[in-house]
Formats: structure tokens, sequence, C-alpha cells
């Protein structure tokens, strides 16, 4: 025991020391970046989690998945028109909690946090860069999208999450173990919501890229839709419904037709895909009034990091067909970039039009019945981008790189209260939400 | 199943000998362009790093503390019993306390039509949509529908005669605290929402009752 605790005391001072030495070592303008991105990650754990449990009734779409997660503990049907594990998951809150907000939010709230933990790990391992990690933590964590998902007892914060894990596992896959656990959170990222299954084609990808592992591993990725129907017919054995895998197989084709038919409802808060890269309309995930203030919990993105992510996105393909007509010009993109970070920019580029491409694909049967929070998955990627380009970047041009991350702290200061809910005037809260689009 | 050959070779060993990609400059042209830094000038058999070793297993060891952090942070902070209070139930004859959400222009556009009487109060309209000839701001026992901050239906007479809401209302929408005593329940009833809607039939029983001692809470 005297030894075990003699081991980590070691490792404890020596980690300390090895951390006191890089900060010597670091220029200012770096120690300066340093600072705003552990105030940014700090930050954004605390919005999380402060005065997560109010409203104390449901918000926005709370109420299907609380009730049908509360279904589950007692066995009776599921009613709600996506996959089960992100009620069940939900369920688990309300068993440690009680049914309550406290209980139906503690999961999602939990799988919010380790999204920042899991940015890391895909940045840094993208970029194998401990820096770029750290950025594109820093971002997701003060960003209000991945805010007000992680505060809401909703589904998607814990499709991301799983998201985000599969990619993780599929780029350190060294043998087909990797792969077969990539294929796993995939699978259960398409459990929560079937979009998650587009994970698969950039794990795929990094697998065909990195090439760590034989490419006919990529077939444990097959274990994908095994796994989402296990689940499934784990849901309607506990809910009491036939839950064989013929049953199971007209239980999700009846829901995908469903899905596929939604295009003839109305709904005031879609927004159609080309809106969701410009801030078109952003939803107001929870709001609660009292007296005369009020308490908002918006989806409005950090608007420095927002834009930069979408003027790279449109900016990028041009570049690349610019520098394919004139290859005299690839010089300075070779200077810009290097090949670690681009084949990373790809890959999450990739990711990025895997988890639009089903919107596109659906247009003609769901017509403008989609909503702003599909782009979560996708933002995503582009927040773990931006962090890889950042710290790339900051190698050369550390200054620059400290004021762009500067001001994206400045303006994750100032949108704060929208985000955590903190209780404000309505011209307080329409100073920040500038459009009627943008408020409640 | 281990690394198979189709790997590639760079991905164990070193550097091998770099092919540039980077195309000279043609002599057609007058821009002459920086020349590429020799180091960061990428090539075709640049060796792919590795990624960090047991990352799957922190990932899932950090999520492990996360949730006990996060229970143990929860219910250091007291949250449970701080916000998820048990309302009381509606009970006929009981005195409940209720926040209710308004705009201004509710005293207009909120109405309810039936024929059933609680004592002196009714709806502002009969079933078959003709007024009663009194209005909630002369009346005090005129019916209006509301919903309280949770969302609930409940059928309300006396609010606008409350002291606080005699004078400028706020223009934005608000909510106001109020003592509900639970008269009856109707089960038959139609309600309008804007001054220019109709009337539409709710599929639920609906409490029916007085709101007093309204403030709005500061």
């Amino acid at each position: 025991m005297t030894t075990l605790a003699a081991r980590v005391g070691d490792s404890v001072r020596e980690r300390y020391e090895r951390l006191r030495q890089a900060w010597s070592a670091m220029p200012a303008p770096e120690r300066w970046v340093t600072v705003f991105l552990t105030t940014m990650i700090v930050g954004g754990v605390i919005l999380r989690i402060q005065a997560v449990p109010w409203p104390n009734w449901f918000t926005f779409d709370e109420e299907p998945f609380v009730k049908n997660a509360h279904s589950y503990a007692l066995s009776i049907a599921d009613n709600n028109d996506h996959p089960p594990f992100g009620k069940m998951l939900i369920a688990v809150g309300m068993l440690i909690f009680g049914y309550n907000s406290l209980g139906w939010r503690f999961i999602p709230l939990l799988f919010g946090l380790q999204t920042i933990c899991l940015a890391y790990w895909l940045g840094r391992a993208l970029f194998n860069d401990k820096r770029a990690g750290l950025m594109a933590a820093a971002f997701v964590a003060a960003d209000g999208f991945f805010i007000s998902y992680s505060r809401s007892g909703l589904l998607d914060g814990m499709m991301i999450s799983f998201m985000l894990w599969g990619m993780v596992a599929a780029l350190g896959a060294r043998t087909w173990k990797g792969v077969l656990a990539a294929g796993i959170l995939i699978g259960f990222s398409t459990s929560v919501k079937w979009s998650g299954a587009m994970t698969a084609i950039p794990a795929t990808v990094a697998i065909l890229m990195f090439r760590r592992v034989s490419i006919f591993s990529i077939l444990w990725l097959g274990v994908v839709p095994i796994v989402h129907t296990l689940i499934w017919m784990g849901a309607l054995k506990l809910t009491g419904k036939p839950s064989d895998p013929m049953a199971t197989w007209k239980v999700i084709i009846g829901l995908y037709k469903h899905h596929l038919d939604l295009g003839h409802y109305k709904n005031d808060l879609t927004s159609p895909w080309y809106g969701w890269p410009i801030l078109m309309h952003p939803v107001v995930i929870k709001a609660s009034t009292s007296g005369l203030r009020s308490r908002y919990s918006s989806s409005v993105g950090n608007l420095l990091l927002w834009s930069t992510s979408t003027l790279f996105v449109v900016s990028f393909p041009l570049i690349t067909l610019f520098i394919a007509l004139r290859s005299r010009f690839r010089r300075y993109w070779t200077q810009w970039l290097e090949a670690q970070t681009t084949r990373g920019v790809l890959l999450m580029l990739v990711g990025w039009f895997a988890f639009m491409a089903p919107w596109l694909a659906t247009r003609g049967t769901r017509g403008n019945y989609t909503f702003h929070h599909y782009y979560l998955p996708c933002y995503a990627f582009l927040l773990v981008l931006l962090g890889g380009i950042a710290a790339h970047l900051e190698k050369k041009h550390a200054k620059l790189v400290m004021g762009y991350i500067g001001v994206a702290l400045v303006i994750s200061l100032f949108y704060a209260p929208v985000w955590g809910e903190f209780s404000l005037s309505t011209a307080a809260a329409s100073y920040r939400l500038w459009f009627p689009t943008w408020r409640p | 199943m281990s690394p198979s050959s189709e790997e590639p070779k760079e991905a164990g060993g070193g550097p091998s000998p770099a092919a540039p990609e980077v195309v000279a400059p043609k002599a057609e042209t007058n821009i002459s362009p920086p020349s590429a830094p020799g180091p960061t000038t990428p090539t075709r058999r640049e060796p792919i790093p590795e990624p960090p070793k047991h990352m799957l297993l922190y990932t899932v060891f950090g999520f492990l503390c996360i949730g006990v952090a996060l229970w143990l942070v929860l219910a250091w902070a007291g949250y449970k019993e701080k916000y998820t209070q048990q309302t009381e139930g509606w009970h006929l004859g009981s005195t409940k306390m209720i926040e209710v959400t308004l705009i201004r222009d509710d005293k207009k556009n909120l109405a309810c039509a039936s024929e059933k009487t609680f004592g002196s109060i009714h709806c502002g309209y009969h079933g078959n949509g003709g007024s009663w000839g009194t209005s909630v701001e002369t009346d005090p026992n005129v019916l209006q529908p509301f919903n309280t901050v949770k969302n609930e239906l409940f059928l309300a007479a006396g609010l606008w005669q409350s002291p606080i809401l005699r004078g400028t209302l706020p223009a934005e929408r608000f909510t106001v605290v109020c003592n509900y005593h639970v008269i009856g329940v109707l089960k038959a009833v139609s309600l309008r929402w804007s001054p220019t809607g109709n009337f539409s039939p709710v599929d639920q029983s609906v409490a029916v009752g007085n709101l007093t001692d309204c403030t709005i809470p500061q």
C-alpha cells in the first residue's frame, strides 16, 4: 500500500515538474493561449453543470424522450420515433435521482462532459499534437451548441459523444479488436439516433488513410447493424413486445417509413440544410420565464468559431480546385499546412459531409422538415478541425492564434448568460440573440 | 489479427528518401514564390505517427471518473432537493400557489365557452358562441383559460382584478404567482386563444377556480 502511494506520489510530482518546465519554456503568447484554453474548458464545464435541473418541467423535446425513458422502467411500450438506446440511458439517470428534472438530465450532462474529453483525444490522435487536442476540447467546451444540448434531456448530445468515441477508437485501432470496438461504439451512436450510423464513413476513411491495421479489418464495422438490432431487440423484450429478429425488423422498417414521411408535417422551428452553417434558425433549447426575467439555453454557437468553420468549409474546396488547376501555387499551401494537418483536415471534412449527406439525400421526401440540431455532429468535426489548424498555425504565428482564441473566449463570455440559463431581462437576452429567428 | 503486410512500410520505419511533391515554378512565369522550407516540405513517404497507446482505455476510464465526480458534485450541491420539489396535487377545494405565463393582451385574447356555471362563476361565452354580456375587465366571475409555467391548463376567474395587474403591464411575456382555489372541473368546454380565433373543444378535464393574491415575482 505504501509502495503504491509512493509510486502515485512520484508520478504526480514527475508530471507536475514536467508541466512546470513546459510552462517555463513556453513563449508569452503560448502561455496566454494556454490560460485562454483552460478558462474555456473550466468555464464550459461550469456552464454545463450549474443549475442544470432548472426548469423542473419539460422543455423543448424532452417530454417524449423522458416519458418513454420512464416507460422502460415500467415495462410499457416506447411510442417515440427514435431508436431506444438514448431513452434507456436517460432512464438510468432517473433510476439514480428519481423521476425529476435532475434525473432526466443527468445522463445527457454526463455525455456532454465526456464529449469535451473525446474532442481532446480525437484532436490529439488525429493531428498527433496534444495542443491540437487541447484546442479542440476548449472549442467544444466553450460553444453554446454543445452547452445547450448538455443541459437538456435530449438525445443528440449522447449520439455525438458515441460518434466521437467511435472515431477515437477507429483512429487508435492497432488490431482488429480496436476496429471492433469502434464498430460497437458506432452501433451505440446509431441506437441513440439513426444518423449516428454515418460515423462509419469517416471511421472507414480513417482506417484506410492511416493503415495501421489490415484493410480487411474494416469488415468489423459490419457489427454496427448487429449492435443496433440487438439493442432494439432488448428494448422490445424489456417492454413485453415481440422481440424476435423479424418482429424487430418490422418495427425498424415501420419507423423508417414514418421518418421518410415527415415532410408532410409543419413545425415553426424547422430550417433547411443550407441554413445551418449560417445560423439561420438556432433553437432556444430551454426557455423559462419567472416574473419579468427569463432564462435561456440557446443553441447559437460561438460566432467566431462558427463563422470560421463555415468559411473554411466553403473556401477549402475552392482553394483545392484552384491549386489543382494552378499547381505552381501548391507551395503556398504546403507552407501553410503540412501533411499530417492536411490529412486530419480532410478526415474531418469527410465527417462533416457524411452527416450532411442524409439530409441532402432525403430532401425529396422530408422537404424542409429538418432542424438546426442536425448540424451538431457536423459542427463537432469542424471544431476538431479548427483545433488542429490553430495548433499548427500557433507554431509560426503564435500572436495571431492568441488573438483569435482571445476573441473566441470574449464571445463565449458574452454569450454565457444565454447558454447557461442566467436570469436575464428580455432586453439583455435580445442584445445577444440578435435576430427574431434566434429568439424563443 | 495483427497488422498485415498491406501496412505501408514507412509506418513502422524511419523517414525514407523524400520525393518532393512541390513542382518547380515554370520558366515562363514572372512570379517567384518563396521557396518552401525544407523540414516542412511534405513527402509522399512521410511516416504517419502512431496514436497514443491505450487511448480507448483512457476514454472509458475517464468516462467512469466523470460519472462518479458528477454524481458527487450534484449530491453535494443538493440540486435534487433544491430544484425538484414535488408540486401539490390539484384537489377539489384546495388552494395552491401557481405561476402563470401571461402577455398583456391575454385580457382580450383568452376566452372559454360553456353553459356550466359554478355559483356566480361562468365562462365569457355560451356553448353556442354567444356572449354572456360581461367581460373579464369588469366582472371578477368570468373564467379564462391559462397555462402554468409547467404548461398545465386551467380555467380561472379574478386574475385581472388583482391590484398588481391593474396598472401598466409589461410589454413582453411575464409571469405572475397567485393563489389558486379549485372549485370545480369542466369536461365539456371550448377554448379560444386569440380574439379572432374560433372556439375549439378540449379533450381533457380542466380545473376551474379563482385566482387571488397575485404578485409578479422579482
